[in-house]
């Protein structure tokens, strides 16, 4: 039977010629993606799933995407083997294969005063919502008739009238949706402007490391510590309203 | 607390450190001990029902002290035992009151220990008919063999009327995916509920759980 051989599939390969190197520097700042020269070609490898559809990767021109089913690379949407399984290369993450060059220095540049701003835009990238902001009278309602095996992997805490909870799955029930980058909860739909600076904008805030950051869609935030943070059961619910 | 009752003393140590006190007189319980067992049941009960969905049943005095009576005497019989097979049986007498979902969950409070006893009973000796005796006991209250492999009978239709209320059904659903008992999600009604419990996420948390029929 005729079976979808991308099931399953975790990363995807990208073949690229190497005179047209440089248009992987959009992706330069994804942490998990490594590169290789091999020959006249470059070859990437750890693009996840959801990566794939990003306007990032759909931008480059001139490239092969495959992906791998036991020791042969496939084209994406092909069912044919199209090349053997590249075993022998020496992989490097992608910022270390792509050194950025540095501008000489400018001494008659006199914007040093300028500040970048800490923004969220809507990013097509999508991954799974990690945390959720509920209404009180919503958890009232549900808590109690909740199976112990969907609270098990949440944890909460209140925020004011609200509840934030923690964990996958999330339960199903409406709220607003977050996921989480490093410290950070941001808006599902939402990614940092400069995500290269993400670890900066983290040190900043989040000094004693201890906190979740949580960004609202106005680029304002506001800081929850982990340890105010506890199992969600049924009996501590009910004695904390 | 009384340190002369026996019986209490046990359950209150089975409670909170899950271990046992055994004595080697004649195991007897007066009506007296009976009360004040009753008392901390009740107690140990209304702490549990914190944690219950729903609305919990009402505690039943009767079921939770006929549970511990079973416990108690297995656990005595288990470490020492004087008695013929043909005089267990007046230790052991079967309960009286009606099979509810709140009488299930009362007499669970201390009944939930009585598989391990059974499992040591029968790492000891596999015919003793102590087995027997308790087997034919927990075949009722099925809520507390959970997860044990007893291979108890599981009858769908008292079930079904147990089911209706929301507590307990919700309560043996959580079981059997806590304990993840594959065995009875071969009973339809059990894996309707299991089924309903996972949602889209049982391959998540039950990988071996089939959720189509």
């Amino acid at each position: 039977m005729e079976t979808d051989l991308t099931q399953g599939v975790t990363e995807y390969w990208l073949r690229l010629p190497s005179k047209y190197k440089h248009k992987l520097s959009q992706i330069r700042v994804w942490k998990t993606v490594r590169m290789v020269t091999d020959m006249d070609d470059v070859w990437v490898r750890g693009i996840s799933p959801n990566q794939l559809n990003s306007e990032e990767i759909r931008s480059i021109p001139f490239k092969k995407i495959y992906f791998q089913h036991e020791n042969a690379l496939f084209l994406l949407g092909g069912n044919l083997p199209e090349e053997r399984l590249k075993t022998a290369l020496l992989w490097s993450p992608i910022d270390k294969a792509l050194p950025a060059e540095m501008p000489d220095y400018n001494f008659n540049y006199f914007g040093v005063d300028e500040k970048i701003q800490f923004n969220i835009v809507p990013s097509s990238i999508e991954r799974s919502a990690k945390a959720q902001i509920v209404d009180l009278t919503m958890l009232d309602a549900i808590i109690p008739t909740m199976p112990s095996i969907r609270l098990q992997p949440i944890e909460w805490t209140l925020l004011d009238d609200k509840a934030l909870l923690i964990g996958t799955p999330l339960l199903s029930i409406p709220g607003k949706t977050f996921w989480q980058q490093q410290q950070f909860l941001l808006p599902t739909g939402y990614d940092f402007e400069y995500p290269e600076l993400s670890s900066y904008f983290n040190k900043i805030i989040n000094q004693n490391s201890n906190d979740y950051i949580i960004v609202n869609t106005d680029n304002t935030y506001y800081n929850v510590p982990k340890d105010k943070f506890k199992k969600l059961t049924i009996s501590g619910y009910r004695l904390s309203r | 607390m009384n340190t002369k009752n026996n019986i209490l003393q046990t359950i209150h140590h089975l409670r909170t450190s899950g271990q046992f006190v055994l004595y080697t007189n004649k195991p007897k319980v007066t009506s007296a001990e009976l009360n004040d067992l009753g008392d901390f049941l009740e107690q140990e009960y209304e702490n549990e029902i914190l944690n219950y969905p729903f609305e919990a049943p009402k505690f039943n005095r009767e079921a939770a002290i006929w549970g511990a009576k079973m416990i108690y005497f297995a656990a005595q019989f288990l470490a020492h035992r004087l008695e013929e097979p043909k005089d267990l049986n007046k230790y052991f007498e079967d309960f009286k009151g009606e099979l509810s979902p709140s009488s299930c969950l009362s007499a669970d409070v201390s009944l939930r220990f009585l598989p391990y006893i059974i499992k040591e009973l029968e790492t000891i000796d596999f015919d003793d008919w102590l087995i027997k005796i308790l087997a034919k006991h927990l075949q009722k209250f099925q809520y507390s063999a959970i997860g044990h492999e007893l291979e108890l009978e599981i009858n769908e239709e008292i079930l079904v009327k147990l089911f209706q209320d929301n507590c307990f059904k919700t309560l043996y659903t959580d079981r059997v995916i806590a304990k993840k008992d594959i065995s009875l999600t071969e009973h339809k009604i059990i894996h309707e509920n299991v089924a309903i419990h996972l949602g889209e996420h049982s391959n998540h948390f039950w990988s071996a759980f089939v959720s189509e029929v």
